[in-house]
């Protein structure tokens, strides 16, 4: 099949999970309660998630890469400390570029 | 009648109250969601197959690490059945945000209901929950979520562009690949507000490394649900 299809129909899977809860929902399908309190955890476990398989994994292989974890902790201080993402942002690549040029992996 | 007087009157004051929220969180988020975008448009380039159709994932799937997982699989001549399918995979974790988002969006009405879901990324998803906690206007927070969503979709659109037409210009020594976790950190951070969140994103990173060797992004699946259901129940426990 051409790749373009290949695209629009991964694209329609993907419509219809990001609208299959919105959509049951909306007519009229009740979140049981108790469940409600559960939903606020769903945001740090998928991100953290992610983190840990761009961070420490690369393509599925442990991978440690020191800078990586310098800007991690840099871009952590900015967040916390300041409130500011557009700062932890340019504080954390900008360390990351030097300290790769000084020779850190 | 000024310019100023029919904005307002097109405008609600809690849609606009929405859009200038949303704008203020959707720039940060745009700032790191181009280099993203870039770095996807470069690697369409490197795949052998036409740039246009490959930039077309940005428009029909908005998903930058389910578009990664795809091209490799392509790259690497594996059927349709089973590109398509490792690009849903990686793309499960949005039932958890739809499942998250559907309390608020049921007040929307069913154009935005249905229409705002197409924009539902990480960033989006994660950034609206938050503010939906602080903002009980149900205008405001579609307005909010359409402004960030719309906001990161243009800088992936643009940057996938950038990627395909002059992605080779980049200088080799700025590491595009950290700001795909980086981002990720940021929205992290805000979120853990407690010991239940807390336990949910370490119960998260943790499966997702134990289960690294499973195919097609699956351990990040694996991770996100585990981190789930492992916090919920010690909430539970904890509460009784």
């Amino acid at each position: 099949m051409n790749v373009g299809w290949q695209f629009v129909l991964a694209g329609i899977g993907t419509y219809l999970i990001r609208v299959s809860a919105i959509a049951l929902v909306g007519q009229g399908v009740a979140i049981p309660a108790g469940v409600e309190r559960t939903l606020r955890l769903i945001a740090p476990a998928v991100l953290a998630a992610i983190i840990a398989n761009g961070l420490i994994l690369d393509h599925g292989h442990f991978n440690p890469r020191a800078s990586w974890y310098l800007g991690t902790a840099i871009a952590v201080f900015v967040v916390f400390r300041f409130r500011s993402a557009a700062w932890a942002m340019a504080a954390a690549m900008l360390s990351v570029w030097a300290l790769q040029r000084v020779g850190m992996t | 009648m000024t310019g100023d007087a029919r904005q307002s009157a097109a405008l609600s004051p809690p849609a606009r109250a929405g859009l200038t929220a949303g704008l203020k969180a959707a720039v940060p988020m745009s700032v790191a969601s181009f280099p993203f975008g870039l770095a996807y448009g470069v690697g369409v380039t490197a795949a052998g197959i036409d740039p246009w159709i490959g930039a077309s994932a940005s428009w029909t799937v908005l998903a930058g690490a389910a578009q990664l997982t795809m091209l490799s699989l392509i790259e690497s001549h594996a059927s349709w059945a089973v590109v398509v399918l490792a690009g849903l995979v990686v793309n499960v974790r949005f039932a958890l945000y739809s499942i998250a988002l559907a309390p608020a969006f049921k007040d929307f009405p069913r154009w935005w209901r249905f229409g705002l879901p197409y924009l539902m990324t990480d960033q989006t998803a994660a950034l609206s929950l938050h503010y939906f906690t602080v903002t009980p206007d149900s205008a405001t927070r579609r307005w909010y979520y359409l402004t960030v969503g719309l906001g990161v979709a243009a800088a992936w659109w643009a940057g996938t562009i950038a990627g395909i037409t002059i992605g080779g210009a980049i200088p080799a020594s700025i590491d595009i690949a950290f700001t795909v976790p980086l981002v990720f950190v940021i929205l992290l951070v805000p979120t853990l507000v407690d010991r239940p969140a807390l336990v949910a994103a370490v119960v998260g990173a943790g499966v997702t490394v134990a289960t690294a060797s499973l195919p097609h992004g699956l351990n990040t699946v694996t991770g996100a649900g585990a981190g789930v259901v492992v916090a919920a129940l010690a909430d539970r426990r904890g509460r009784r």
